[in-house]
């Protein structure tokens, strides 16, 4: 038998109809479950995808319209003409007082002031960063106002270790006289703000290189997330180019966030650079999908255990009756002629039942002639009769026939009990018995001549 | 052309200047009673951008080696008005020692003010007739910058100037200062937005009898940045 062969052949009708009902229902259930729950992760990715998204443009939007209030706001107050007597002045005392009066009267919407003279020179810094004349961001900050038609431009840099907006505006008195630069810090309050509105986590983190080698430290600077899970982000998080872009999966105490980065300030390979991070418990969005999974699961098992159950009962239908037509038929077999199966159905397997009945019940009659014959025939001849037709008229042959006495017998018989003469005839015609046997002879009569 | 002669009474000696005085009455009941005199000696500028477009509103200022104090009233008086919420005209010549009156033209109140380091002051809010008295002296040379605390967008610049020959740019960007008197001559150009320190320009320049120079001047101008006036400033009125 070959290997295909030998692996499905089956010893019983039931495994082979179970097999078969696996064979057919797992992979349709498999592919539709595949087909599903790939469809279903796939979408469950881009809704969290589309709302890191939202939530990322509203975080922009958010710090966006606080850079539109810091603008009106710084503008409006520094060309207060208070103000622009304090300016006039030329007394930096007086000016930083006068500062700090702009940022009181702000209701918080400005943190810090920056004052200018046109050649980038500072004159008043309310966050006392000790810088004389610009440097890096800020002179970046300046040249962008300086090519923009009104002056104005934005920027996010980290002051102190912490990232504020900035904006950078003309003093007019009445013509410009200086730059001034407006800022608020990207703060606690400010991320609680935006969560509020878009339901997700926000963190800003900092990436800062160590003098002097390549290490680069995560500080989250603040975040809405707790202190466990802030911890987790700084150790996950990715800024490479390619991580950047990508939603990044973050294993954090209490969940799983997916996180995805908007970089704030510093570009790739600075010292310092500072990002956004705008996280959604994985979890929570992916709760539909394992709920969906599981029901389709209860479901699948569901489908499988009344299919085998459906098989069971009906290989039990076909196979009781068949076990015992198969029992009655080995008993016909072995010569149990008077055997007969009840089974009671109108399909193959009743029809069926009734022809092995009848059938055993011709055997058995078949059997009472054959037996009837064999004591009057031989054996031989009782087979030759029985199984073929017998014809009128007799039958011509060449034969050879052998008459045998014994003689001396009654003088042999008086002397002897029957049982001791029964005893020596029967070992006489034994052994002729078998010689003639032994060339398809038969022996037709023995008869007690006087 | 008395201008011209006062400025020669002040080369003379002070002996001469009365004969001087009578000779330019002379010259003047002349230059009245008969034909005009033809123009001697004199400069035309015609400043230029760097496209080569014609650049309005500049001061030009012939500086000599000694300073003067104009009798002429059109540099010792000027006047700024102020006209739908725009100060005309927007550059104003004035020699040292000379004033200026803002006159409010507008039927809303005006508050004009200087942080300039040649002149600082403010006026208080003012209408139409309340200043009609009111003047500013300007005793240092320089450039003052007029503002307007309730209309960010008005500006005004006045040239106060250490010589009365000044002449402002007209619309083709040409200035013409006539009967010079002949000599060396520094030839101060100013522009608002010209890109050099303190926005101006100099050159020697010799003033020959009877000849007309003439310079002309190209200059880098710097972005002009400067509050706009937003439409909504047009507004005749608040209602």
């Amino acid at each position: 038998m070959s290997l295909a062969g030998s692996l499905f052949s089956f010893r019983s009708f039931r495994s082979r109809l179970i097999v078969f009902l696996l064979a057919l229902l797992v992979p349709v259930l498999g592919g539709i479950f595949y087909y599903v729950n790939t469809n279903n992760t796939e979408y469950t990715e881009e809704t969290i995808n589309s709302y890191l998204e939202f939530g990322a443009d509203v975080f922009d939007y958010t710090r966006e319209q606080q850079a539109l209030t810091l603008q009106v706001i710084t503008n409006s107050l520094t060309s207060d003409f208070g103000f622009r007597t304090a300016f006039a002045a030329n007394d930096p005392a007086t000016l930083f007082d006068a500062a700090l009066n702009v940022m009181d009267r702000s209701f918080n919407s400005v943190d810090m002031l920056l004052i200018l003279d046109l050649d980038g020179q500072v004159i008043i810094d309310t966050e006392t960063q000790g810088m004389e004349m610009l440097e890096g961001p800020w002179l970046q900050l300046l040249n962008t106002a300086d090519a923009d038609e009104e002056g104005r431009a934005e920027m996010i840099i980290a002051i102190n270790g912490l990232p504020f907006q900035v904006i950078a505006l003309p003093l007019y008195l009445p013509r410009q006289v200086a730059w001034i630069v407006g800022g608020f810090v990207l703060d606690q309050e400010f991320v609680d703000r935006v969560k509020k509105t878009i339901l997700s986590e926000v963190s800003i983190v900092k990436s800062e290189q160590v003098l002097g080698s390549e290490n680069l430290v995560l500080e989250v600077i603040v975040s809405t997330l707790t202190s466990d899970d802030q911890s987790a982000l700084a150790q996950q998080i990715q800024f490479d180019g390619a991580q950047l872009a990508s939603l990044q999966r973050i294993s954090a105490a209490s969940q799983d966030y997916t996180s995805l980065l908007r970089r704030l300030y510093g570009n790739e390979g600075e010292p310092i650079q500072v990002f956004a991070v705008i996280q959604r418990s994985y979890d929570e969005n992916s709760e539909n999908v394992v709920q969906f999974r599981s029901l389709l699961i209860q479901f699948y098992l569901l489908v499988l255990v009344v299919s085998l159950l459906a098989v069971l009962f009906l290989a039990r239908s076909i196979t009781t009756p068949l076990s015992k037509l198969v029992g009655v038929v080995k008993q016909i077999e072995e010569g149990d002629y008077d055997r007969s199966v009840a089974v009671e159905s109108n399909d193959e397997i009743g029809e069926l039942a009734d022809s092995v009945n009848s059938m055993a019940r011709g055997l058995a009659e078949k059997e009472r002639v054959r037996d009837l014959l064999g004591k009057v025939v031989s054996h031989q001849i009782a087979e030759q009769l029985l199984n073929n037709p017998i014809e009128l008229g007799g039958e011509e042959r060449v034969a050879t026939i052998l008459f045998s006495d014994i003689r001396g017998f009654t003088t042999f018989c008086e002397g002897l009990p029957p049982k001791e003469v029964l005893k020596a005839l029967n070992i006489v015609l034994s052994t002729i018995s078998d010689i003639v046997e032994a060339h398809q002879g038969s022996w037709t009569n023995t008869t007690a001549m006087p | 052309m008395t201008t011209t002669k006062m400025i020669l009474t002040d080369n003379k000696s002070m002996v001469f200047q009365r004969i001087i005085e009578k000779l330019a009455l002379l010259v003047i009941i002349s230059f009245v009673l008969c034909v005009p005199m033809v123009s001697a000696q004199e400069i035309v500028l015609r400043l230029l951008d760097a496209d080569g477009a014609p650049v309005p509103g500049a001061v030009m200022e012939l500086l000599s080696g000694s300073s003067v104090a104009s009798t002429s009233t059109g540099l010792r008086e000027a006047r700024i008005d102020q006209l739908d919420k725009e100060f005309v005209p927007t550059v104003t010549t004035i020699v040292v020692g000379g004033s200026a009156s803002f006159p409010n033209s507008d039927d809303i109140l005006h508050h004009v003010y200087s942080f300039s380091g040649a002149k600082t002051f403010d006026t208080p809010l003012y209408g139409s007739d309340a200043n009609s008295q009111y003047h500013e002296m300007f005793e240092v040379p320089g450039v003052v910058e007029i503002g307007c605390n309730i209309h960010d967008w008005m500006l005004a610049y006045i040239y106060v100037g250490e010589s009365d020959l000044m002449a402002i740019s007209d619309d083709v960007g040409v200035a013409g200062l006539t009967n010079i008197p002949p000599g060396q001559y520094r030839l101060r150009v100013w522009h608002s937005r010209l890109d050099a320190p303190q926005n101006s320009v100099e050159q020697d320049i010799v003033i020959e009898a009877g000849r007309t120079e003439e310079v002309e001047l190209t200059v880098e101008l710097a972005r002009d940045r400067r509050v706009r006036r937003a439409p909504s400033a047009n507004r005749k009125r608040y209602r």
